[in-house]
C-alpha cells in the first residue's frame, strides 16, 4: 500500500510537504500504527507519538484519509492513504502535535469542586442516576479525536468541543461535585452542538454514549431556563 | 556506555579537562541560554576558556528544593506529602503530563489494600515473603500507606469510584479480611488534582538523561525537552526517582515488546546511576500476566487485548484443551491464586510439552468465559469485533507471559535514600523479588520517600563547592549521539530491535542456561559492534525520534544486560524467575539482592546484599 505522510520539521523546513512511502500490507488486522512503525524502521526517521497501543493514552491521534483517528486501533486496508497531523492543534514535527494547552484547560474543568473533602462515610453513598454516563466518560482518553472532527466546532470555534464538554458533563453527573456545571456547559457552547453524532462515531471508547450525555445536559439547562433564544 | 565513550570528539585531549566547566557554584541560578525551536546556533560561551561543544550549546538551568523524576502513580503519593506541608516540587515527566506510563493509560487499575489496617508500630506490619529490605518495608507500612483507606484518597483526587452496587455502596472485587480490592481506578483524574496545586510545577515531555552526582552527592539531574531539544539542568537539594520499571527489552511484536508497559520507560534514571558507579539490583525479577498475542498489533496491550491475570486464571488451558486448574500438580500447590503462581503453572505446562511455540498456553475465550473477565478485557474484545471484525470468542486465544513490571532498582537505606548518592530518594525501590512496583508498595514508598526527603531538606547543608562538570560531559555525550557521523552506521532503531530480539526468550519467566547464554553473547556483540556504529539519520533538535532512540538504546542495553547476567548468576528459582536447571528456591545461598555495578568498559559485577 502507499502511505502519503505530511512531514514538517519547523527547524529545517519552510513548509510542510508530502512524502509517499510504499509499505507492505502484511497483516490481516493491520493498524495505521503498524504502518508508521514500518516507515520509521525501514525508510527514514518519522516523528509520531504513541504509548499504550490500546486507545487509552490518546497520544497517537492523527488524521488518516482526512478523518481523525487513533493510529493504534485504526484498521488500514491495502490501498492508498494519506496521513496528516491532528487538525486544530499546533504541529511540533511531522505527526506530533502540541495538545498541552487544550489538555490543561480540560484538566481544569475535571478538577472537582467541593466545600470539604470526601470522607469514608461519603464513599458509602452515591447517586446512581447517571451511573452509565459516568462509567463511560471515565474512559475518555482526552485524545481530541472527537473535537478535531466536530462539525459544530469547525463552524463555531467558540464551542469548546465534545472532548472538553465531556469533562463538564462528568462533573455535572458526579454527585460529589458541588459546582454549577450547567452554566459551565451552556457557557462552553452546549447549544452550539448540533447533536449530529460525529463525536460518537469517531470515538474509540464504546462505553461513551455522547448523544445521551448531551441530551441530559440540555435537559438540565432547559429546566434552568438556560436556553438560547432563536434569532 | 559501551565502547563509543572512549572515542574522542576531536583533538585527542584528555576527556576530563576537555569538558571542565568552571564558574557554577552553589546558590547561583544561571540561565545559560534558552534554546528555542530554531536550529542550533552559536551562543555565548558559558564555560570560561573551554572550546568544547558543550560550552557552546545553550541550556536552561532550573533551581528547586525538590526534583521529582516521574509524575505517575508512586509520584502522586509522594507529591501529596509535599503539598500537605506547602513544599514546592518540580516534577519532570517524560510524557505529556497525565498521559505517560501506566498512570497515563487511565485503564482501570485495581487498587488493593489491607482493610482496617492502621499499624502504629513496625512490628505490626505484616512481612511479604519476598526478598527485600523488610525493615524498610515495615517502616513504610506504619500508619498505613496513606493514613486512611486509599480509596478515600483517590476519591479526593477526583475519582468517582464507578464500581458500585445498586444501592450506591462500593463494590469490592476482593473483600477478604486481609485484602480488599477496588476496580476501575482511573488515575488520570489524579493528574487533574496535582496540576492544579500551587506547589507542583510540571515540566513534561522532558527526558532525564543523567543524574548530577559529585563526591557521592546527588545535586540534581540533566534533562532534554523533547519538543525543542533544549537541554535543561535541574539543580536540586533533593531528588526523588519515581519513573516506571523498564520492560522494553523483552522481544518485539510489530508495535511493542511483549509487555503492556510503555515505550517511554527505558530505565533512564537507574542506568544513569549505574554509569555513575551506583548499584542496581533485582533486574532478574519481573512481574507477568498472561496476555493475548494475536492480532499482532495488539500483542499484550492492556487497552486492546484480552488476557488472564490471577483473577481469571481458571480459563487457561493447554494445547489439548485441558484446563490448567485440572492439572493435579497445579491444583495441589494452589498456583492459580497468585500472579507468580500462574506463571509457575504455565511453566509446568510448557515444560510438559503442552504449551504453545511462543512459550504460552491458551485462554478459553468463549462467550461465557469472556463475560466473566474483567471489563478491561471485555471492552477490548468488543472493540476488535466492531472495528476489525476479529472475534475472540471464536477460538481459544494464545496467551504468553507479558512483563508488565520489572525490577532493576537502586539500593536504599532505611530512609529510602540511595546508598550510592546522598540526597537521592527512591520511590521505585525495595520491590525486591516482587519484580517491580505493585500498587501497595508504590503507595507506601511514594509517601515514605517524600516524608524522609522533607526531613533531609529541613537539615540540608549546601556543599562547599560544586563544579557541575558532569553537566558539560553529559551535554557533550548527547550532542555526540545526535550529530555523530559514522561510515556504515546503524540507526538507533535497528540497535533497539537487536536488543529486543536478543531478549525475546530470556525475558520470559522460564530462563534456561542456554537461553541466557545466547542472549548474553548477543548483547555483548551489540555492545561491542553495534553501539560504536550507532548514528542518527536526523540531527534535528525538534522531536528527533532517532536521537531519543539513541539515548534510550544506551540505557536499554544496560538494563537488558543486567537482566540476563543477574538471571544467570542467581542459581535458584524464586517467585516469577524460573530456572529449569535450578528449580528450587535456595534461601541459604540466594536470600539476597544481587547489586550490580558497571565498570567503564561495560563489565558488570555484583555483590550480594543479604536480607
Amino acid at each position: 500500500m502507499k502511505l502519503t505522510i505530511k512531514r514538517y520539521d519547523p527547524s529545517k523546513d519552510n513548509a510542510p510537504y508530502d512524502v509517499t512511502y510504499e509499505v507492505p500490507h502484511d497483516d490481516e488486522y493491520m493498524t495505521l500504527l503498524q504502518a508508521l512503525v514500518y516507515v520509521h524502521e525501514n525508510e527514514e526517521p518519522l516523528a509520531f507519538d504513541f504509548s499504550c497501543r490500546g486507545r487509552m493514552c490518546g497520544r497517537c491521534a492523527m488524521m488518516m484519509d482526512g478523518k481523525p483517528v487513533l493510529a493504534c486501533v485504526e484498521p488500514i486496508d491495502d490501498g492508498n492513504h494519506t496521513v496528516e497531523p491532528l487538525e486544530g492543534v499546533p504541529v511540533i514535527k511531522d505527526l506530533i502535535v502540541d495538545k498541552s494547552q487544550v489538555q490543561a484547560r480540560i484538566a481544569e474543568t475535571y478538577k472537582r469542586v467541593r466545600v470539604a473533602p470526601l470522607t469514608e462515610a461519603d464513599l458509602q453513598e452515591y447517586n446512581m442516576e447517571h451511573e452509565a454516563e459516568l462509567f463511560g466518560i471515565n474512559y475518555c482518553a482526552r485524545c481530541q479525536v472527537c473535537t478535531a472532527g466536530c462539525p459544530a466546532r469547525a463552524t463555531n470555534p467558540e464551542y469548546i468541543g465534545p472532548s472538553h464538554m465531556l469533562a463538564v458533563a462528568f462533573r455535572h453527573f458526579d454527585a460529589y461535585d458541588q459546582a454549577d456545571r450547567v452554566v459551565e456547559a451552556v457557557q462552553g457552547g452546549l447549544w452550539d452542538c448540533t447533536m449530529c453524532g460525529t463525536c460518537t462515531t469517531l470515538c474509540n471508547q464504546l462505553e461513551i454514549d455522547h448523544l445521551t450525555i448531551w441530551q441530559k445536559l440540555r435537559d438540565a439547562a432547559t429546566e434552568r431556563g438556560l436556553i438560547v433564544e432563536e434569532a | 556506555m559501551g565502547n563509543y565513550e572512549e572515542e574522542k570528539v576531536s583533538g585527542g585531549m584528555d576527556r576530563r579537562s576537555f569538558f571542565k566547566l568552571g564558574g557554577l557554584t552553589a546558590g547561583v541560578v544561571a540561565f545559560a541560554g534558552m534554546a528555542g525551536c530554531a536550529p542550533q546556533q552559536e551562543m555565548a560561551n558559558t564555560g570560561g576558556d573551554n572550546e568544547t561543544v558543550a560550552a557552546r550549546v545553550p541550556y536552561a538551568v532550573y533551581d528547586t528544593d525538590i526534583l521529582m523524576i516521574g509524575g505517575g502513580y508512586g509520584a502522586s503519593f509522594a507529591m501529596n506529602e509535599a503539598c500537605k506541608v506547602g513544599q514546592n516540587v518540580l516534577v519532570v515527566d517524560k510524557a505529556p503530563y497525565g498521559f505517560g506510563g501506566a498512570f497515563g493509560m487511565n485503564f482501570d487499575i485495581m487498587n488493593t489494600w489491607v482493610p482496617g489496617a492502621y499499624y502504629e508500630t513496625e512490628e505490626e506490619v505484616p512481612g511479604t515473603k519476598k526478598i527485600r529490605n523488610e525493615a524498610l518495608y515495615a517502616k513504610t507500612g506504619v500508619q498505613n500507606e496513606v493514613e486512611v483507606n486509599p480509596d478515600v484518597v483517590c476519591a479526593n483526587w477526583g475519582e468517582i469510584l464507578s464500581d458500585r452496587k445498586e444501592d450506591g455502596t462500593p463494590n469490592y472485587i476482593y473483600d477478604f479480611p486481609t485484602t480488599r480490592g477496588f476496580e476501575h481506578s482511573m488515575t488520570r483524574h489524579w493528574s487533574d488534582h496535582f496540576r492544579a496545586k500551587d506547589y507542583v510545577t510540571v515540566h513534561d515531555r522532558t527526558m532525564i538523561t543523567d543524574l548530577i552526582i559529585e563526591d557521592g552527592r546527588c545535586l540534581g539531574a540533566v534533562g532534554l525537552h523533547l519538543p525543542t531539544g533544549e537541554y535543561r539542568v535541574y539543580r536540586a537539594k533533593v531528588t526523588l526517582t519515581a519513573a516506571g520499571g523498564c520492560t522494553q527489552f523483552y522481544g518485539w511484536n510489530s508495535t511493542s515488546p511483549t509487555t503492556n508497559n510503555v515505550c517511554d520507560n527505558t530505565a533512564d534514571v537507574e542506568m544513569a546511576l549505574l554509569r555513575h558507579g551506583g548499584k542496581i539490583a533485582n533486574a532478574e525479577f519481573g512481574s507477568y500476566d498472561m496476555m493475548g498475542v494475536f492480532p499482532r498489533s495488539f500483542t499484550a496491550s492492556e487497552g486492546s487485548m484480552v488476557g488472564a491475570d490471577s483473577v481469571h486464571s481458571g480459563d487457561l488451558m493447554d494445547v489439548d484443551g485441558t484446563y490448567l486448574k485440572d492439572y493435579p500438580e497445579i491444583a495441589e500447590k494452589e498456583l492459580l491464586g497468585t500472579q507468580a503462581g500462574v506463571i509457575q503453572a504455565v511453566s509446568i505446562v510448557v515444560d510438559a510439552g503442552k504449551g504453545t511455540e511462543n512459550g504460552g498456553v491458551y485462554l478459553d475465550c468463549k462467550p461465557e468465559s469472556l463475560s466473566t473477565m474483567r471489563w478491561m478485557y471485555q471492552r477490548n474484545a468488543a472493540l476488535l469485533k466492531e472495528k476489525f471484525g476479529f472475534d475472540f470468542t471464536e477460538q481459544p486465544v494464545e496467551v504468553v507471559p507479558e512483563m508488565y513490571e520489572h525490577g532493576g532498582e537502586p539500593i536504599t537505606d532505611e530512609n529510602a535514600m540511595c546508598v550510592d548518592a546522598e540526597g537521592l530518594f527512591c520511590v521505585r525501590a525495595n520491590a525486591g523479588s516482587e519484580g517491580g512496583m505493585m500498587n501497595i508498595t508504590n503507595r507506601r514508598m511514594g509517601r515514605y520517600a517524600m516524608k524522609k526527603a522533607l526531613e533531609y531538606l529541613a537539615t540540608y547543608e549546601e556543599s562547599e563547592a560544586v563544579t557541575y562538570e558532569g553537566v558539560a560531559a553529559e551535554i557533550e555525550r548527547l550532542e555526540d549521539l545526535r550529530t555523530r557521523q559514522i561510515e556504515g552506521s546503524l540507526r538507533p532503531i535497528t540497535v533497539r530491535r537487536n536488543i529486543q530480539h536478543a531478549c525475546a526468550e530470556s525475558g520470559r519467566p522460564s530462563r534456561s542456561v542456554e537461553v541466557l547464554e545466547t542472549a548474553k553473547a548477543e548483547l555483548d556483540r551489540i555492545m561491542n559492534e553495534d553501539i560504536p556504529k550507532m548514528a542518527c539519520a536526523d540531527d534535528s533538535l525538534v522531536s528527533n525520534a532517532d536521537w531519543k532512540d539513541a539515548i534510550e538504546v544506551v540505557n536499554l542495553l544496560d538494563i537488558a544486560r543486567l537482566s540476563v547476567e543477574a538471571s544467570l548468576a542467581r542459581e535458584e528459582s524464586r517467585d516469577a524467575l524460573i530456572r529449569p536447571e535450578y528449580p528450587e528456591t535456595d534461601d541459604a545461598n540466594w536470600k539476597c539482592a544481587l547489586a550490580y555495578t558497571r565498570a567503564e568498559d561495560g563489565t558488570l559485577s555484583y555483590e550480594k546484599i543479604p536480607y
